[in-house]
């Protein structure tokens, strides 16, 4: 776990205001929760606690009554306390990011943020805050580990910056509200939002391609190494049997039947439904098994197959013209 | 894990901690409140209670608006106002009770809490005991566990709530404490108290009227205590000065609607002083009480002309003043007008007394020979000292001195004064305290109610006012060794309560037990008034003066530099704390196998690994070959295999053991 080192910080942005809300330059986590980080200030209870020492204090005057000092000394001196509690619920927390899972854009997208706690002390009632999403609250124990799912609604296609998420505590007694805000360097690239249409696959140079998978098994071309997403079929079991590494034979009509996506098939749409479509036909490209390419201007994805492939043409298009 | 953030409600056992805490906090008022407005809470309380079992008995909001009224209409039967200290509590009170009934979400359950620290505020009007403050400190532990447990939720144990609120209370002590001393005071009241009608059992009072009382209620509340600048006064000494009474109509003596400074010349004072510091319980009178005579006393006090030291207010709560007094002293010439007012008889005394104070002056030549015939005749004449004298409806003096001839202090004291005056010395009675009880414990002289005590004063030509106490006359024992209450209570003489009586009972066999405990417990009270009750700003400026807080600045310096090492000690106690990192029993092993060949001689190399380490410790020592190479592959399967296996550890463990080279 690496520590943010405190001396770090220069004056200038260690005396700016808007660290308090809006956190430090981001990181790429994990963020260990230190003094630096950690802001106090009374909550709304905490100010009506306020209020009620006041009346105690006053009454305490005006009949000269120690008891009624005293007892109100006390509670002054317990809120004080509570709030070294509540600093200490956060102390020595750190935050660090999960995976990153990306989305398709109208879809929510998950912030994997990942609590540990290596002290020997459980940890109540945290809470994370995130712009946009609902908050989560939980608790830790003592030298545990809790993962935190902020949920996101992602819009736009492209990269999804994680937001200052804030964490907070109003333990032990609810008066004094403890935060840190933190700045995770976290992002969830969004894929365009496929076309609810669902068209047949434009026609390519190499004449009509229907959208059946081909699986001609005739022409034998050679093996080549497992790769995810290749058809069970085509695996060799006897070599596998055998204790090898698992062998994919290769047909060499499988070369030549490829579904080309090009940009200039969603001619006549602006640029997103153009992505949106794109994406469709990936998708369905690949819920069918075909090999396909994908030709955007200025990125070319050559022909391929599997979850991978998908991946990196989904990727071309999140982020085309960005 | 996670729980939904919506407003976060206790649950059921939340609920019902919260419930007894606030009937925890709320019951002291019983003794001090009117049991309608007891039984009014504790009916809400209850029913709060029954709600979470059957949310069907939710009050709608007419009822609701019906309580409210019920419980001011409560309020005011009771007390026919809505201020002042019962009214205020009781209003309070039943305040908490409606709240409780409408509790729904998390910011009633914070006002719940609040008004229940202040109904906790409002017992100290009550009392200011030892008992209530432990008692308040258990129900404050209490609150705080229950907002501990709000902000929680569900994954704390009650166990554990429990315990964090007990060590938010005790770290909260230190803290309580340098406020107490070191915020600054300012004097009350801000605002005029309304008067408040006394509850204090005082032993004094305005008038004296001897013949209507049969029965003298002897309370063992102490009336005041008095710390001596060296040794105490012999209990002959122990007057304590009281009003003086001057008028009679027969039945009772009144006192003066105003007394105005004292105008007399100053009387002489000789022989030795004694310096003390009297500590008044509350009498809601102006009387400060003082051994005869005082002269140095605190400024904010007068003095009338019969020497009694008066403050400017009514005395409501504890109080501290600092005297000095001188036993042997000579006052003045008298006035005209005292002389009038010294010989003043409320009827023409009947023929028997006349007879019995004609024969004493025509047996004597100054008056002081007529007090002492008239001291005599009560000593001698069949006169008895008793608490349960029957009562004199008519002719109070000359029936006391003919027929019953049984009284206390103030028969005597009245029959005195009267035949004094007959015989045409200026007289007066006095009130006040006499003797006390020496703890030798706190060091101090405790008067408790139960000594006070009337006795005369008479004006005599050349030495003045004189005190003389025909009390001692009849009971001298009753001067010498004051009133023994623990006595009277073990011989059932007395009676104060049932409860004490039996406790009284008890401690009959262990009579000598109880009186040290008493000793005990009295001066430890004396303590907690002393060091905390009295702690007001004059003391407090005192104290910051005798610490060289001369302004502000320093005040501040003090505070802030006492809080931080407070705040800092209970960071200390919070810091984080790494448990002690147990060993992996594996590791513990193998390091007892790497000893057992370290001691013939093989010891394995920084850096050599376990299975480089057991080939060369096989090579060199084949007769142990099998035994090592089983040990190395059981810690290396442990360590870095895929799966462990619990046995394995314990094959392990077993295997070192039985390793023999």
């Amino acid at each position: 776990m690496r520590r943010s080192d405190v001396s770090a910080l220069p004056l200038r942005e260690r005396l700016d205001l808007r660290r308090f809300f809006r956190g430090e330059k981001a990181a790429d986590g994990p963020i260990m929760l230190s003094h630096r980080r950690i802001f106090i200030l009374p909550s709304r209870s905490g100010f009506a606690l306020a209020l009620l020492l006041l009346i105690q204090w006053l009454t305490a005057i005006n009949y000269g009554n120690n008891l009624a000092f005293i007892l109100t000394f006390l509670l002054a001196a317990a809120a004080m306390a509570s709030m070294l509690y509540g600093y200490r619920n956060l102390s020595g927390l750190s935050v660090g990011v999960g995976k990153m899972n990306p989305v398709f854009a109208g879809d929510q997208a998950l912030f994997e943020l990942r609590l540990s706690n290596p002290a020997a002390l459980p940890r109540y009632a945290i809470e994370l805050k995130l712009k946009g999403a609902e908050p989560v609250r939980l608790d830790l124990p003592a030298e545990g580990n809790v993962p935190a799912i902020l949920r996101v609604q992602a819009e736009k296609r492209g990269w999804l910056d994680l937001d200052t998420v804030t964490v907070s505590t109003a333990f032990p007694l609810g008066i004094f509200h403890a935060w840190s805000p933190i700045n995770l360097k976290y992002r969830i690239l969004v894929y365009p939002r496929p076309a609810q249409e669902r068209l047949p696959f434009p026609r390519s140079e190499g004449g009509q391609v229907d959208a059946r998978p081909r699986n001609s098994s005739d022409d034998f071309h050679g093996f080549r190494a497992y790769q995810a997403g290749d058809p069970f079929k085509h695996i060799h079991w006897k070599s596998l049997a055998k204790g090898r590494d698992p062998q994919i034979k290769q047909y060499a009509g499988s070369e030549t039947e490829v579904l080309h996506l090009n940009w200039a098939d969603t001619k006549g749409m602006d640029t997103e439904a153009r992505l949106s479509r794109l994406c469709r036909w990936i998708l369905d490209a690949e819920q069918a098994g075909m090999r396909y390419a994908l030709n955007l201007p200025g990125n070319t994805v050559t022909a391929g197959h599997g979850a991978s492939h998908c991946r990196k043409c989904l990727e071309a298009l999140a982020l085309f013209d960005l | 894990m996670k729980t939904p953030v919506a407003s976060f409600m206790p649950d059921r056992t939340q609920e019902n901690l919260l419930l007894f805490s606030v009937f925890f906090v709320a019951a002291p008022h019983l003794l001090n409140l009117g049991l309608g407005i007891v039984l009014y809470f504790s009916l809400m309380t209850a029913w709060r209670f029954a709600l979470g079992y059957r949310p069907t008995l939710q009050p709608g909001r007419l009822l609701l608006f019906l309580l409210t009224l019920a419980g001011a209409a409560l309020v005011y039967v009771d007390y026919h106002r809505f201020y002042g200290r019962e009214a205020g509590s009781s209003l309070f009170l039943v305040g908490l009770g409606l709240k409780l009934m409408e509790m729904r979400n998390r910011r009633d359950v914070y006002l719940v809490v609040y008004l229940a620290f202040f109904v906790a505020l409002t017992q100290y009007l009550f009392s200011q005991s030892i008992a209530l403050a432990v008692y308040t400190l258990a129900a404050v532990g209490l609150l705080i566990s229950v907002l501990i447990g709000l902000n929680a939720g569900p994954v704390l144990s009650l166990k554990t709530q429990f315990k964090m609120a007990a060590s938010l209370v005790a770290q909260a002590l230190p803290i309580m404490v340098v406020l107490f001393i070191f915020f600054p005071r300012i004097a009350g009241p801000l605002w005029k108290l309304p008067d408040e009608p006394t509850s204090a059992k005082t032993g004094l009072s305005d008038t004296i009227e001897p013949g209507s009382v049969s029965h003298l209620a002897l309370s063992p509340e102490p009336a005041f205590r008095a710390d001596f600048e060296g040794e105490p006064p012999p209990p002959a000494e122990r007057y304590w000065r009281g009003p003086v009474f001057w008028h009679s109509d027969g039945k009772r003596w009144t006192l003066p609607p105003e007394q105005g400074r004292n105008t007399n010349q100053a009387p002489e004072f000789s022989g030795p002083a004694y310096h003390y510091t009297v500590t008044l319980e509350p009498h809601h009178k102006k009387w400060v009480f003082a051994l005869d005579l005082p002269k140095v006393f605190p400024d904010d006090l007068a003095q009338t002309p019969d020497y009694l030291l008066l403050t400017p207010q009514k005395i409501s709560e504890r109080r501290q003043y600092t005297i000095i007094s001188y036993p042997n002293y000579r006052t003045g010439e008298l006035s005209p007008a005292e002389r009038e007012r010294g010989l003043q008889l409320p009827e023409k005394p009947s023929a028997r007394i006349l007879r019995l104070v004609e024969r004493w002056r025509q047996s004597s030549q100054e008056p002081r020979q007529i007090v002492n015939k008239a001291l005599l005749h009560f000593r001698e004449e069949p006169f008895i000292y008793t608490l349960n004298p029957p009562p004199i409806h008519d002719k109070l003096v000359d029936t006391f001195l003919f027929e019953t001839r049984k009284g206390f202090c103030e028969h005597y004291a009245t029959a005195f004064v009267y035949l004094m005056r007959v015989a045409e010395i200026p007289a007066r009675v006095v009130t006040g305290y006499q003797g006390g009880q020496w703890n030798p414990v706190g060091k101090f002289l405790e008067v408790r109610q139960a000594d006070a005590h009337a006795w005369a004063e008479v004006w005599l030509p050349g030495s003045g006012w004189t005190r003389i106490d025909p009390t001692a006359a009849v009971a001298p024992h009753r001067i010498e060794q004051g009133i023994n209450l623990d006595q009277q209570m073990a011989d059932h003489e007395v009676n104060f309560a049932p409860v004490e009586w039996a406790l009284a009972d008890a401690a009959f066999d262990l009579h000598n037990w109880y009186y040290q405990a008493h000793l005990v417990w009295s001066s430890v009270d004396h303590a907690w008034n002393q060091w905390v009750l009295s702690y007001n700003p004059a003391n407090q400026k005192r104290f910051w003066e005798a610490l060289g807080i001369i302004d502000w600045r320093g005040l501040v310096t003090w505070l802030t530099a006492l809080l931080v090492l407070c705040g800092a000690l209970v960071g200390l106690w919070l810091r984080p704390r790494r448990k002690p990192k147990t060993a992996d029993p594996a590791v513990t092993a193998y390091n007892r196998f790497l000893k057992k060949l370290a001691r013939n001689g093989l010891v394995k190399r920084t850096g050599e690994g376990p299975r480089d380490f057991a080939l060369r410790a096989a090579s060199e020592r084949p007769d142990a070959k099998e035994a090592i190479g089983t040990i190395t592959t059981l810690f290396l399967r442990i360590r870095y295999g895929r799966q462990a296996d619990p046995r394995d550890v314990d094959q392990l463990r077993r295997r070192v053991k039985t390793f023999r080279i």
